[in-house]
């Protein structure tokens, strides 16, 4: 099966985007249809690859072409493991949109949940710098649409925001990517990182803070983040959801890949740490004041990736174990918020405090899932969030950051100050007379009781996962494996 | 939703940005003296040196960007498509803007549907020769384009036909990457050359290049076309 390529979870999404115009003849809500078909393709696939490439990884020649002259696709255990959690995020969400009406032109919103999806698996699987600035294109402009695509005041501000933003990432991602370029002569990531000494300090250091600043705009690290909390209140929550459990996670992997294998300056990393923990100290304080939930959510999430952020600026092998693990319990726990929110939000008319008192106890198991997610969110044991924080704070401990596990303590109390005011209003308020009690579609929940149990299950049964999260920090600290699988045993000779 | 406070917050973090681009503008101009402008190396050098006997075209650039990054390409051809899908997604059910016109002149009415045949006839030519000589899918596309804004712009009721549009760029979109995939499939990588190659300079040469240049041609073409009818206004 020499055709059964990982590019196909590339190349068959893009396939179906291109069709699902086409597809509208056939029938009004057969692209919504093909959407989640291939996502399912999607996981399936990833899941088939991950054994195989935590064995040994995988170089897929585009074109026919041996890298440093052609695109490769660099699939390593860390690449494929974030690819499985992007296409299983993005397939469970899908799920939530098909019996969801959030915009009338269904078709098109179709095409662009498909493409961000895809856009966010090309970032981590591709091994060439130049086509991971292309997927983040696709993957930065469909989020614009999909933010602006209520077409109310406060997503078209908040995709206006996003637009300006990310253009400016995107600039300074290519004038990075061409400095590097007129160096080495080369695009090719395990090429660069093998070369990267000969490269003028000067023209280094520019070129790597260039993208540092670039790809800390994707994955919203402090102070570039401001434009994230209207995008989350903005955008439709299905969408938010989709943002903080693939988009995000996407940004992340590529500054991840490029501070640790390409350029791997100590210098930057340091740099992760100093700006994880102030991005964990401002979103967590700036969520206490917030009255929106979607917009607590949203600074809680950026909390949460500040904490990403720190452990892998300690950069050990622990840590970054611990902060992979928080990739996955982040994503799984974000996206239930945001998703029973929506629910919440869509039969209470709004998102705000005021809006869903007492809704616990008109829709008491849709509430439920929020509360067990926000605890997961805060760490309680025996859920997701409590193992990857230990693993963290472990972790911190043995390299003698004390403030950082004073940090995180004290960002676990925060958080369960503002989780527990909104489980409070849901709870504890009377039940609101002016909301009719309506059954959620069916489709709707599933994704809810799936993530629920992987909220619960991922926190009992962490040690099945533990191998896969070892062999990818392996392959985030060890650059030298990564070249040498990348490159083969001529050693990118050019 | 304003608080008092917000302003001053906001100027704080104005001139920091201020500050930090100004920074790296004149770390950008400090470095410029170190870049070497000049010399050919790395796989640009490869690229001149192999160009012919790997894809038989005679246009370069031509092969970079179709065969040796055709999967670049792709993503490009994509970002154009996303572009304007979301654009037409947020734009859509959306009141249009009115306005007056002043009606386009007897002269200009004359002579633009001519125009229009000889400007397609010149972007398929750009596209169709894109393996040959300078040009290619999206300058040809732009072109094509250029030739529907003309019509738009001269007669106030010219409408595009929306399934016209919608059907050649998935068609082209949907060809792009059936040609990767029988690359996949025939040779174990996508996007491959699977074609024979024929001789340089000939109209019928280097394999897949042509097609997928014509693909991206008709891509291009029909979205910015769509672009503009999106964008444009409804005549009072």
């Amino acid at each position: 099966m020499s055709w059964f390529s990982p590019i196909l979870m590339i190349a068959v999404p893009l396939f179906i985007a291109f069709l699902i115009p086409l597809l509208g003849y056939i029938h009004k809500k057969a692209g919504l249809y093909a959407m989640s078909l291939t996502l399912l393709f999607n996981m399936l696939t990833g899941f088939y690859f991950l054994p195989k490439v935590m064995v040994k990884p995988i170089r897929v020649i585009v074109a026919g072409y041996k890298p440093p002259f052609g695109i490769n696709l660099a699939i390593t255990p860390f690449s494929i493991f974030l690819a499985c959690l992007i296409s299983t995020m993005g397939f469970l969400v899908s799920l939530y949109l098909l019996k969801d009406n959030t915009t009338e032109t269904q078709e098109k919103f179709a095409m662009l949940i498909l493409l961000v999806v895809m856009g966010s698996t090309g970032i981590v699987l591709t091994g060439d710098i130049f086509n991971m600035f292309v997927f983040l294109e696709i993957t930065s402009i469909s989020s614009y649409a999909l933010t602006a695509i209520k077409k109310d005041r406060k997503g078209s501000e908040a995709g206006i925001k996003f637009l300006l933003v990310g253009s400016i990432s995107s600039t300074l991602l290519l004038l990075g990517i061409a400095l590097i370029y007129n160096q080495l002569g080369t695009l090719n990531l395990a090429d660069i990182a093998n070369r990267f000494s000969q490269m003028n300090p000067k023209v280094a250091f520019l070129a790597v803070s260039f993208l540092f600043i670039g790809f800390g705009i994707e994955s919203e690290m402090f102070p570039l983040n401001a434009w994230a909390p209207d995008v989350y209140q903005g955008a439709p929550a299905p969408v938010a959801a989709l943002f903080s459990a693939v988009t995000v996670k996407a940004g992340l992997y590529a500054m991840v890949r490029f501070l640790f294998t390409v350029a791997a300056k100590s210098v930057f990393i340091k740099l992760l740490l100093v700006f994880g923990v102030l991005t964990v100290i401002v979103s967590e304080l700036s969520a206490l004041r917030q009255n929106d939930v979607k917009r607590m959510l949203g600074y809680s999430s950026l909390g949460q990736i500040g904490v990403i952020l720190f452990a892998v600026g300690i950069g050990t092998a622990d840590a970054m174990q611990g902060a992979i693990f928080h990739f996955v319990n982040h994503a799984v726990l974000k996206a239930t918020l945001f998703l029973s929110v929506g629910l919440l939000a869509k039969a209470a008319g709004g998102s705000t405090m005021e809006d869903l008192k007492g809704i616990g106890k008109k829709y008491p198991f849709v509430a439920g899932v929020f509360g067990i997610a926000a605890l997961g969110v805060m760490g309680f044991p025996p859920l997701n969030g409590f193992v990857s924080k230990m693993l963290i704070l472990m972790a911190a401990a043995k390299t003698e950051h004390i403030v950082l596990i004073m940090l995180i303590l004290a960002a676990s109390v925060i958080e369960g100050v503002y989780y527990f005011r909104v489980l409070q209003v849901m709870f504890k308020e009377p039940e609101p007379t002016r909301i009719e009690k309506k059954a959620f579609p069916v489709l709707s929940l599933v994704p809810l009781v799936v993530l629920v149990f992987a909220i619960i299950g991922i926190g009992l049964f962490s040690g099945y996962l533990m191998p896969y999260l070892k062999g990818a920090a392996m392959d985030v600290m060890n650059r030298s494996t990564y070249i040498a699988a990348m490159l083969g045993s001529n050693g990118g000779a050019l | 939703m304003k608080k008092p406070g917000l302003k001053k917050r906001l100027r704080v973090k104005n001139i920091f940005v201020f500050l930090l681009l100004c920074y790296l503008a004149f770390q950008m101009f400090g470095v410029f003296g170190l870049l070497d402008l000049n010399k050919v190396k790395g796989v640009a050098k490869y690229y001149l040196e192999n160009d012919i006997k790997d894809t038989q075209s005679a246009n370069v650039v031509t092969s970079i960007v179709v065969n040796y990054r055709g999967f670049d390409t792709l993503g490009e051809v994509t970002v154009l498509f996303l572009a304007a899908t979301g654009l037409g997604a947020i734009l859509s059910g959306r009141r249009k803007i009115k306005r007056k016109r002043i009606p386009a002149n007897a002269m200009l009415k004359f002579g633009s549907k001519p125009l229009l045949s000889i400007i397609i006839l010149f972007g398929a030519y750009i596209f169709i020769h894109g393996h040959l000589s300078p040009g290619g899918g999206f300058q040809g596309g732009t072109v094509v384009a250029s030739g529907f804004l003309l019509m738009l712009l001269t007669f106030e009721r010219y409408k595009v036909e929306h399934k016209y549009v919608k059907w050649t760029e998935s068609v082209a979109g949907l060809t792009f990457v059936t040609i990767g995939l029988f690359g996949l499939f025939l040779l174990g990588s996508f996007l491959a050359n699977f074609l024979p190659l024929g001789k340089v300079g000939e109209l019928f040469s280097s394999g897949v290049i042509p097609i997928i240049y014509i693909a991206v041609g008709f891509k291009v073409g029909s979205e910015l076309t769509g672009l503009l009818d999106n964008m444009m206004g409804v005549v009072e």
